[in-house]
């Protein structure tokens, strides 16, 4: 019966020191990364047959649409939902997802994603939410911009491989300069989705502001990591592209 | 977070408590949102179902009044009919309401909307992609951003609750939290609750929902003396398995659009569901379908190598209509097929996927206890004894705004009878506070996920399709046996942070309480109706049980008791 081998980067809490444990497991047909780490759950020892504390990681709906389970494998962005053990190389090394503050083994804070969304307005004010409003008829198809701008899951990936993202690794400080960090792909696709679809000229101009301002645009040092880390094809060149021409129009203006 | 105590606190950050929290944000009213995870990682992020559209200007009431007969056939007449009523003629403005928020849905380049034929739902049903419910879901969450912005809702997110705090004369004064992270405990005040904790997919293991939906702060309300109504109630679903814990809900969608169900029989395909229903086109309610899976593997041992599959011959023309309708789900499903020559071939079996039953709650989704509301899944209006998959989404919306808008009423019909005293917080704390050292310094040679496992087990064994009484007895001793046996979990985790084994230690005996709960009641129904299946008692039997199942929480057990249903516009 052949064996998996892993290398888990842990950490037993915000202000603690990473380290390395090895474990072993068993191989089984179609495991992917969540079940090995539910395996190992079931006894938690390490390779050397210690009892160690089961690894804490983030998952929930183990098809890529929740975006809970974001992490690195074997280097490389991924969704351990969608990674079978099978096709990874060996040893499988596990780390928590770059660009974020660590919590625990796998576990990182992405509260700062959602919070600059909020400051992309990712919102459209409808006023009351009342259920009197008769329903209205046919309205236009979406482009197939604005459908694909939608499918991001808010996992993190394309932030944790961006160069620009990063808060600084030397220290574990989680107060980041939030206010004038790199707000990041994710927050551009999604600046650019509200835009296309809201007519509501004043919140437009709001999130070209945050576009224009400290930590938008300009930020952006092309470096594309983003794109091939998306797991939900989320077009985030594209959006940087349009971006950039709709803020060099307006300079022009 | 606010500094003033909330005027409510919501639990729960799926579709119908987002919605909830929205619609009493707007009417003004102070929000604290508790969830376990960030909205947008739910269990209502995976929902693949098609939403039943009665849209249009001409015929909506016409088409209201058919939706609401086809819900109320639907659910096999146990649905309190004024709730489904309310729900069906709110429906249409619900959908446009969704479309002023930004939700889109598949449309022509005429504009007129595309729809797919769902199950049990002959009629238009609207769809976004394979990602219906994650974009309600992306958009509500936007939108209760809009309200963190204007200091109207204030987001726990990683909290855990732990109880309700319920005055002297049982009324609802907040709840305890647990902060999943630091792991402490608070107290937090409101003047109402509104629970809207969804399903229990996790209880039986391999489901379609999720991992994180375990009916536990339903349990611990039932506890609290708040009853669950018709916890046997559980659909199931035909689903692709993908690992040991999650099944892709899509079998049915697969069939409506031309696959076909086969097992091998005497060396060749056996296409048994054609065979066993040879005149129905169009897709049949699931627990049909389930059934049928059902009786081929378990009772005829016909089920693929003797096990629990079936297999779903999907014709390669689709490629194209599937690639285009689920995307990227459409690759995941990919990589669980094998290929001939015309077809792909799916493993199939019936899956846990949803809870129709939940906590009792009165036409205005108030609990047994006072100030203290259920929403969406996790209570038990709308759906009866089975739920029309088209329904999902709009009932869990509506039941939200619904929640809200009652518990706006409620608010201003609450008299000024002072601050309930400090230690009536206090002693709630410390009581949680004792639980949860007791639950980390437990001792014994039990572990916590290999008692996970076997009440999972015991759950799909007897508590599932095809359930006899026999075997609903041996799972309520195996249940009460896990009870004792949760005294001595030693823990691996000694942590104090982000321990989630504590966490999920603390669930644990509440999630056998509602298995037994859940079981008591199957075996109490000897009849079959709608997703309750009981071969013993194959007929649905209105005599007797045309009632809801009413389960009180007993130190002895649960107890069961019967509730007439209100048949107020049609009678089965």
């Amino acid at each position: 019966m052949k064996r998996i081998y892993l290398k888990i980067k842990r950490q037993d809490a915000p202000e603690g020191v990473p380290y390395w444990e090895h474990f072993q497991s068993a191989r089984r047909p179609g495991l992917t990364v969540i079940g090995l780490l539910r395996d190992i759950r079931l006894s938690p020892r390490n390779a050397k047959g210690e009892a160690v504390a089961p690894v804490a990681w983030e998952s929930n709906c183990e098809e890529g649409a929740c975006g809970s389970c974001a992490m690195r494998i074997n280097g490389r962005p991924a969704m351990a939902c969608h990674t079978r053990v099978g096709d990874t190389r060996h040893p499988v090394v596990l780390e928590p997802m770059g660009g974020f503050p660590v919590l625990r083994d796998l576990v990182v804070d992405r509260e700062r994603l959602f919070d600059t969304f909020r400051r992309a307005n990712d919102w459209i004010e409808t006023g009351r939410s009342t259920l009197d409003e008769l329903p209205d008829v046919g309205r236009q198809p979406v482009s197939s911009l604005v459908r694909s701008l939608s499918s991001c899951i808010a996992c993190g990936l394309c932030l944790s491989v961006c160069p620009q993202s990063h808060p600084s690794e030397r220290s574990n400080e989680r107060t980041i300069e939030r206010e004038n960090g790199f707000i990041g792909p994710a927050v551009l696709a999604r600046l650019l989705q509200f835009n296309l679809i809201s007519s509501d000229e004043s919140v437009r101009e709001k999130r070209f502001s945050l576009l224009t301002g400290p930590g938008g645009l300009e930020e952006c040092g092309h470096a594309q990591n983003c794109q091939s880390a998306c797991p939900s094809d989320v077009p985030l060149l594209t959006s940087i592209a349009l971006l950039n021409r709709e803020a060099s129009k307006r300079l022009l203006r | 977070m606010t500094s003033s105590p909330p005027t409510v606190i919501v639990v729960g950050g799926g579709l119908s408590g987002l919605m909830a929290s929205l619609h009493l944000a707007e009417s003004g009213i102070a929000v604290e949102l508790i969830s376990r995870d960030p909205p947008v990682r739910s269990d209502s992020s995976a929902l693949h179902v098609p939403i039943a559209a009665t849209v249009g200007g001409k015929g909506t009431r016409q088409s209201a009044e058919k939706h609401f007969l086809d819900t109320v056939a639907s659910g096999d007449f146990l649905a309190n009919q004024e709730p489904v009523r309310q729900f069906c003629f709110g429906a249409p403005s619900l959908f446009s309401l969704l479309q002023r928020m930004g939700v889109f849905f598949n449309r022509g380049d005429d504009g007129c909307l595309e729809t797919c034929e769902s199950e049990g739902w002959h009629r238009s049903a609207a769809f976004n992609g394979e990602g219906t419910g994650k974009r309600i879901l992306q958009t509500l969450d936007g939108q209760i951003r809009h309200y963190e912005g204007r200091g109207k809702i204030s987001r726990r997110d990683g909290w855990e609750f732990l109880s309700a705090i319920l005055d002297d004369s049982g009324i609802s004064r907040g709840i305890v939290a647990m902060n999943a992270r630091s792991m402490r405990c608070e107290a937090i005040r409101s003047f109402a609750v509104i629970v809207a904790t969804g399903g229990i997919g996790s209880l039986f293991g391999q489901n379609t929902q999720g991992t994180r939906g375990d009916g536990s702060a339903v349990s611990i309300l039932h506890q609290q003396g708040a009853p669950v109504a018709n916890p046997e109630m559980i659909q199931f679903q035909p689903s692709i398995p993908l690992t040991d814990s999650k099944a892709l809900s899509i079998g049915s969608q697969l069939v409506s659009l031309g696959a076909r169900f086969f097992t091998n029989r005497n060396g060749a395909r056996w296409y048994f569901f054609e065979e066993l229903y040879p005149r129905v086109s169009g897709p049949l309610p699931h627990y049909v379908t389930c059934r049928a899976i059902d009786r081929v593997t378990r009772e005829m041992g016909l089920g693929i190598n003797g096990g629990s599959l079936v297999c779903l011959e999907v014709p390669k023309r689709l490629e194209r209509e599937l690639t285009r309708r689920w995307g990227r789900l459409w690759n995941t499903v990919r990589e669980m097929m094998t290929a001939t020559a015309d077809h792909w071939i799916l493993p199939v079996r019936p899956s846990v996927a949803y809870w129709l039953g939940g906590l009792w709650t009165d036409e205005n989704q108030m609990t047994a206890i006072p100030g203290l509301f259920a929403v969406g899944e996790c209570q038990y209006q709308f759906h009866g004894a089975n739920l029309l998959e088209g329904n999902l989404i709009p009932a869990s919306l509506f039941s939200g705004w619904k929640g809200g808008e009652a518990v706006s009423h409620y608010l201003s019909g609450i008299s000024e009878s002072g601050e309930p005293p400090a230690s009536l917080f206090d002693r709630a704390l410390q009581r949680e506070k004792n639980t949860i050292v007791g639950v980390r310094d437990g001792t014994g040679k039990e572990t916590l996920p290999l008692l996970t496992r076997e009440l999972q087990q015991v759950m799909s064994a007897h508590a599932g399709l095809a359930r006899k009484n026999g075997g609903l007895k041996e799972a309520d001793e195996k249940i009460v046996e896990l009870l004792q046996r949760s005294h001595k979990i030693t823990l691996s985790d000694s942590g104090s942070y982000l321990n989630n084994e504590l966490r999920e230690g603390t669930t644990l005996r509440p999630r056998l309480d509602l298995c037994r709960a859940i079981v008591s009641a199957a075996f109490l129904r000897n009849e079959t109706r709608g997703c309750h299946d009981k071969p013993d008692y194959p007929k649905r039997d209105d005599g007797a049980y045309l009632k809801s199942s009413k389960v009180y929480w007993t130190p002895d057990g649960p107890r069961v008791e019967y509730e007439d249903v209100n048949l107020k516009y049609v009678k089965p």
